[in-house]
């Protein structure tokens, strides 16, 4: 892919935890948009705020996996 | 005696074709073979008695169609043909390879009547056991393992090839049929009007019924009426594709009011019970509002003429989002209460299985290979045809195992996907462990590639 922010391995983090996060389309949008003119410190930023995110999304599923296996077991 | 009657044009192109008769017979009993091949002259063949069993193989051309008729004379009997009445066709097929078909395997010529008694007692003998461990059967799915145990007892018994099984098979039918004392869903596969014409589409059937009983357990549990009408219904009409009264489409509607309402009903059982957590907000508010802070920030930043544009799509973030974690509930929990009364089968297997044979049509021996084989592309196919996960990025076989490593079963997950903060999105960059059939032939440039394209077309 010939984009200029793929070049840049911040940049080319928070794509990769986009994509695996559920956050918005909307959001993925945005955030698309501000890579460009973003400073390294706030992408850094950046991408700590989603892999918390994400371990959110992943803490959720795990306790629906339990509340599911707990369900299904009782 | 060896064939020839047509001489092969090579070596190679010649195949044995067994002359399959593995009944006993009297030691003074005297049987003659006899063979036809591409429509000729019958003819006589050697027979060698090994084991009080006569046993001869033909070899001919590949090809090349051939046909097998013997007698059987015991003094003082009259002397037996098989087929009875003969002289007939015994058995015939093509010759191909180490397999051959037979009019047997065609439903074609011959019935299990021609098959010697002594046949019938060493089956029955060997599928007691069997037989009996299977008399309080409760559910469709076990008489299905039956079927399969049984194939595969005599299959490995007899070391018989897929014509002589079939005979086989079609001797088991009756035998199962005539055995009063079986419980009444495994007479259910052999009271249709031929029993012994193919086992095979009895096992067809009876997979088909399998699923039907296993849905209308789930259904008559939560008090459904036409699941009421299902178990009124005898068991024979269960596994037939017509109801008492010969309406033909009767199961086919009910087929179709089990599927949509085993998955409504399902969805509802799950809300029900883990609608909480079903309903978290997927978006941790605190983050959200930390990144909505940032960004504001930075958009003052831009150029003038792009400040509005992008202020705009700051204000058109949602700031509630519910997880995909209710999809899923509702998708595999649906599928998964119905097979989850099958105490018998794991959770994950049977979404897996339930989504194979229930919801998208994949072949259940496919996708379980797959699962056995750690091949998860059919696993992914199904689970992509359901609309379970929305995006093939977003399924990785090793993030599935290590939900075994944790919950003692593997789980579907499709998203979250987070692999020692690079690998995302169900691809890993080249030198990361953990498994996954679309995982390792990803270049990091790939990888990044792909994920950024997931990231921005979210919906490819």
């Amino acid at each position: 892919m010939k984009n200029k922010i793929l070049n840049n391995p911040l940049s080319a983090e928070v794509l990769a935890l986009m994509a695996a996060s559920q956050i918005s389309y909307e959001e993925k949008q945005l955030w698309y948009e501000l890579l460009p003119h973003m400073t390294d410190d706030e992408k850094k930023r950046l991408i700590g705020n989603l892999e918390k995110q994400i371990n959110h999304e992943l803490g959720i599923e795990e306790e629906a996996v339990n509340a599911l296996l707990g369900s299904m077991e009782s | 005696m060896v064939a020839t009657a047509r001489a092969p044009e090579s070596p190679e192109n010649k195949v044995s074709v067994p002359f399959p008769y593995y009944g006993h017979v009297p030691p003074s009993a005297k049987i003659q073979l006899h063979y036809s091949l591409d429509g000729g002259p019958w003819l006589d063949a050697d027979l060698k008695k090994t084991g009080g069993r006569f046993q001869t193989t033909l070899e001919i051309d590949e090809g090349m169609h051939y046909k097998y008729l013997f007698k059987i004379a015991v003094p003082g009997q009259p002397d037996k043909w098989e087929p009875e009445g003969g002289p007939g066709t015994y058995l015939e097929g093509i010759a191909e390879g180490e397999s051959v078909s037979s009019a047997a395997s065609s439903g074609g010529k011959r019935t299990s009547s021609a098959l010697p008694d002594g046949f019938r007692k060493d089956v029955k003998t060997e599928v007691a056991q069997v037989l009996a461990s299977a008399k309080d059967a409760a559910s469709a799915d076990r008489i299905g393992a039956l079927t399969e145990q049984l194939e595969t007892l005599v299959r490995g018994k007899h070391g018989v090839k897929e014509d002589i099984t079939n005979m086989v098979l079609a001797v088991l039918a009756e035998i199962i049929r005539e055995d009063k004392t079986l419980p009444a869903e495994i007479h259910a596969q052999f009271t249709v009007e031929n029993p012994l014409s193919d086992f095979r589409d009895l096992t067809a059937r009876l997979e088909k019924g399998a699923k039907l009983y296993r849905q209308a357990v789930f259904l008559r549990l939560i008090g459904d009426p036409a699941a009421q009408k299902f178990f009124k219904l005898n068991a024979r009409a269960r596994y037939n594709d017509s109801d008492p009264l010969g309406n033909p489409k009767w199961n086919e509607s009910f087929k179709q009011h089990c599927d949509s309402r085993c998955l409504t009903a399902g969805s509802a059982y799950f809300e029900k019970h883990l609608k909480a957590v079903a309903e978290k907000e997927v978006v941790d508010p605190a983050l959200l509002s930390q990144r909505m802070s940032d960004a504001d920030r930075i958009i003052d930043r831009l150029p003038k003429e792009e400040q509005a544009r992008v202020k705009r799509m700051l204000k058109e973030i949602p700031t509630e989002r519910k997880s995909k974690v209710a999809d899923w509930l509702v998708s595999a929990g649906g599928a998964a209460s119905v097979v989850g009364l099958d105490g018998g089968i794991g959770f994950a297997t049977g979404v897996i299985k339930s989504l194979a044979e229930g919801l998208s049509g994949v072949s259940l021996r496919e996708v379980m290979a797959g699962v056995d084989r750690g091949d998860w592309e059919p696993v992914k196919d199904a689970l992509l045809r359901n609309n379970v996960i929305s995006h093939s990025l977003k399924v990785q076989g090793g993030l599935w195992q290590r939900t075994k490593e944790t919950f003692g079963r593997m789980i579907p997950v499709w998203s979250g996907i987070k692999h020692a903060g690079k690998s995302v999105g169900g691809f890993k960059a080249e030198g990361m462990d953990s498994g996954g059939s679309d995982t390792g032939t990803v270049s990091p440039d790939q990888f990044i590639e792909k994920a950024c394209d997931s990231a921005i077309n979210p919906s490819k």
